[in-house]
């Protein structure tokens, strides 16, 4: 389905960003990549979709007709069909504040709308019906032909989630989907993602062990761009100190 | 400091082969001119036949002018604009060739397109749409530029062409600016129609040119009264458009 | 559900279209935009343009002095404008003057703000006749419409709690003003007036076509002798002003506000 092969991105100054990061994802899964602020787990997610360029490795999804994209070496028409399905799950400041909430729901599918169309009117009543049905799915259907810029922090993430959803992916990435969130709210989205990734499989990065440890089917531990873990969402003290790179106090 | 300030602007005036005293001795000439002038002769409005019609020939020129200008300054403005262009290079050249057109005063332009296409307002027309597109076609990059680009990167990766993403992303966040601007290229447009009108492209300012050179002074005091009504009504007509959207 | 319709949407923007486009047409027409006279003109085109090549650097001597006016021109008209703004301002400011005074300024003020450099010149030019006095005027009155009314809004703005310390301290109703508005005000002011210098520099320029004398007196002298190589040195000349005065007073303003923060 992906296939994330040594990814290698090097900053100025020589500091080695990711590191030969490599991990595949299986039909089913809901990942959660835990790792310090600034330990790559953004950036592979940025890889995965191709808007950060890196120094080597290899990316390869597999799409809907089973022909295989090396999304980190693709261009122009190929990346954007391989783009088309995947799902990328922003935190809410992603979203166009200035159009209504449904119109950035409908967004999700721009990549399948001629460019004539998107000039002229934009979506049909049909689409605009369907991302009704995915703000449905969101619970925030009344919220339709709100300005985007008027809803709360958290009814933000959930619209991204629609826009997600309506975009009918083969693949979600969610990007910090709760780090601005109160608890409460972080577990209804958590709740949200849950049952997508029955169908499709989602890799979200996160900063809560236990929130991962209720909710996805495996977890890759991220430290200094690389790989430091990768394996059941149970995690034991010494694997966080390992992710977190804290050293255990040693007992005389 | 005032007190330098005053002789530094009377050497100034000096220069300019303005005795700074003799003006204080001119100043009745203002009065005399006041005289003259009072009490202006509105009247013109319906005797003086074409009149209306200067008054609409103005209103159509700033009007033609910049729609046309805004026609030319939106595309410079999406390749001057760091996060639309298509490559560095086209922005820095559109940035360029915007600034010495912003820089070339706009009465040359005029007096080339009179040459060109003949005394008229046609050429009044051409004059305001390149003024319209220096000034604002810098202002339009500036407003893309500082749209959000996080919602942008958004749509980039749902897999939409770049000029999806400028339609969908961009713009949508840099409307109400770019509106706003085009309401203000009209009241611009609407004054220099007017002045330019004074170097041969008609309408009212071919009025102003006229009564002051057959020595209507009343008349001239009329017409300015007319601009005003004209340029504050149409301020105030924009001002609600912009509150409106 | 929702009130989104593609329908609706497409006849929305069409009809504004449809008006935008209708008005622009009535107006082009009404402008004698014709595809003949376009043809006309870009058919002689080429040619046309040649003619302003190569520019008569020879020339180039007798535009030092038509530069100097312009730049005098437009520095002595901020100047006076700047001092006579000082009256005007506290006229118009509400904690300053009182309501019969206020009023009548602040609409003198809309009004000169309102009508365009160049109709104020006519009226000078007929009061002084032509030459740089009537330029000055002009300019000084039209940068009076915007100093003016800043400094009225300004000291509107001022803090009273200053005021009224320097007041309390036994000061005259001149030294209030003078220690305890004027402090507050003056950046903004600074930074406008340099503003304000940028554009009477433009404007000196324009208004020099039609009788105030300097580098626009030469374009439009050059362009009336058909010299259209002379004219291309003095375009260039202007050019050259109206380029340094925007340079100068952008960082003088950057530089003013950069330390105001």
């Amino acid at each position: 389905m992906l296939d994330v092969h040594a990814l290698v991105k090097t900053v100025a100054g020589g500091r080695r960003v990711l590191d030969g990061v490599t991990f595949s994802v299986k039909p089913g899964e809901f990942i959660g990549i835990l790792g310090s602020s600034g330990a790559g787990k953004s950036l592979t997610l940025r890889a995965i979709t191709g808007l950060t360029e890196i120094d080597s490795g290899e990316v390869r999804f597999t799409g809907a007709d089973q022909s295989i994209c090396r999304v980190a070496h693709a261009k122009g028409a190929e990346l954007r069909a391989a783009r088309r399905q995947i799902g990328v799950i922003f935190q809410g400041l992603h979203l166009v504040k200035r159009l209504s909430v449904l119109e950035n729901v409908m967004i999700g599918r721009l990549g399948y709308i001629s460019p004539l169309r998107s000039w002229l009117y934009g979506f049909t009543d049909a689409e605009a019906r369907a991302a009704v049905g995915a703000l449905e799915q969101v619970e925030l259907a009344s919220f339709a032909d709100r300005l985007t810029a008027t809803l709360s922090g958290g009814e933000m993430q959930r619209v991204a989630i629609a826009r997600a959803i309506f975009q009918q992916p083969r693949l979600y990435l969610a990007d910090e989907p709760i780090a601005s969130l109160d608890p409460r709210n972080a577990e209804g989205i958590l709740k949200l993602l849950q049952p997508l990734a029955k169908d499709t499989p989602v890799i979200g990065t996160f900063h809560q062990p236990d929130f991962t440890r209720r909710f996805c089917t495996r977890v890759i531990g991220i430290r200094a761009g690389r790989v430091v873990y990768d394996g059941s969402p149970q995690l034991s003290h010494h694997d966080l100190n390992e992710i977190y790179g804290i050293r255990e106090v040693q007992t005389a | 400091m005032l007190f330098g300030g005053l002789l530094t602007l009377a050497a100034l005036l000096l220069y300019l082969q303005v005795d700074p005293l003799s003006v204080i001795g001119q100043l009745p000439h203002l009065l005399n001119l006041g005289r003259d002038m009072f009490p202006p002769r509105l009247a013109i409005l319906w005797e003086r036949e074409g009149l209306v019609n200067s008054v609409i020939e103005t209103l159509a020129m700033a009007f033609a002018g910049t729609v046309l200008g805004l026609c030319l300054a939106f595309p410079a403005g999406l390749l001057g604009a760091a996060n639309t262009t298509p490559h560095p290079a086209l922005r820095a050249f559109t940035r360029a060739a915007l600034s010495l057109e912003r820089s070339i005063t706009s009465f040359f332009f005029l007096l080339v397109f009179l040459i060109a296409f003949g005394l008229g307002p046609f050429a009044g027309t051409m004059t305001l749409a390149v003024g319209t597109l220096g000034l604002f076609g810098k202002l339009f990059a500036e407003s893309i530029e500082r749209v959000e680009h996080a919602p942008v990167e958004a749509i980039a990766a749902l897999g939409a062409t770049s000029w999806q993403q400028i339609c969908f992303g961009a713009l949508p966040q840099a409307a109400p600016a770019l509106i706003a601007n085009a309401l203000f290229a009209f009241d611009v447009n609407l004054r220099l129609s007017i002045s330019l009108g004074i170097f041969g492209a008609g309408g009212l300012g071919a009025e102003f040119l006229l009564a002051k050179q057959t020595l209507r002074y009343r008349d001239v005091f009329a017409l300015a009264l007319i601009t005003l009504v004209l340029i504050t009504t149409v301020e105030r007509v924009s001002d609600q458009l912009r509150k409106h959207i | 559900m929702t009130a989104y319709s593609a329908s609706r949407r497409l006849l929305r923007r069409a009809a504004i279209g449809a008006i935008v486009v209708t008005l622009f047409l009535a107006a082009a027409l009404r402008c004698d935009v014709r595809p003949e006279i376009f043809r006309q003109g870009l058919g002689q085109g080429p040619n046309f343009i040649a003619s302003f090549f190569p520019p008569l650097w020879s020339a180039a001597g007798e535009m030092v002095t038509p530069v100097l006016i312009t730049i005098v021109l437009a520095t002595s008209a901020t100047l006076l404008g700047l001092f006579l703004s000082f009256p005007v301002g506290l006229a118009a400011a509400s904690n300053v003057a009182p309501a019969w005074l206020r009023q009548p300024v602040r609409v003198l003020l809309g009004v000169e703000r309102a009508v365009p450099e160049t109709i104020l010149l006519l009226f000078f030019v007929v009061a002084f006749g032509l030459g740089p006095l009537a330029g000055v005027f002009s300019l000084a009155l039209g940068s009076i419409g915007m100093l003016g009314k800043l400094l009225g809004d300004a000291m509107e703005e001022v803090d009273p709690a200053v005021v009224d310390s320097v007041r309390a301290a036994g000061a005259t109703f001149w030294q209030t003003i003078r220690y305890g508005l004027l402090p507050q005000v003056l950046p903004a002011l600074a930074a406008h007036t340099l503003f304000r210098f940028d554009v009477n520099v433009r404007n000196s320029v324009v208004l020099g076509a039609i009788g105030a004398g300097g580098i626009g007196e030469e374009i439009a002298h050059s362009m009336g002798m058909i010299q259209y190589e002379r004219a291309t040195i003095a375009v260039l000349g202007s050019l050259l002003v109206i380029y340094t005065a925007e340079a100068v007073s952008g960082r003088l303003r950057r530089r003013l506000l950069g330390a105001e923060a």
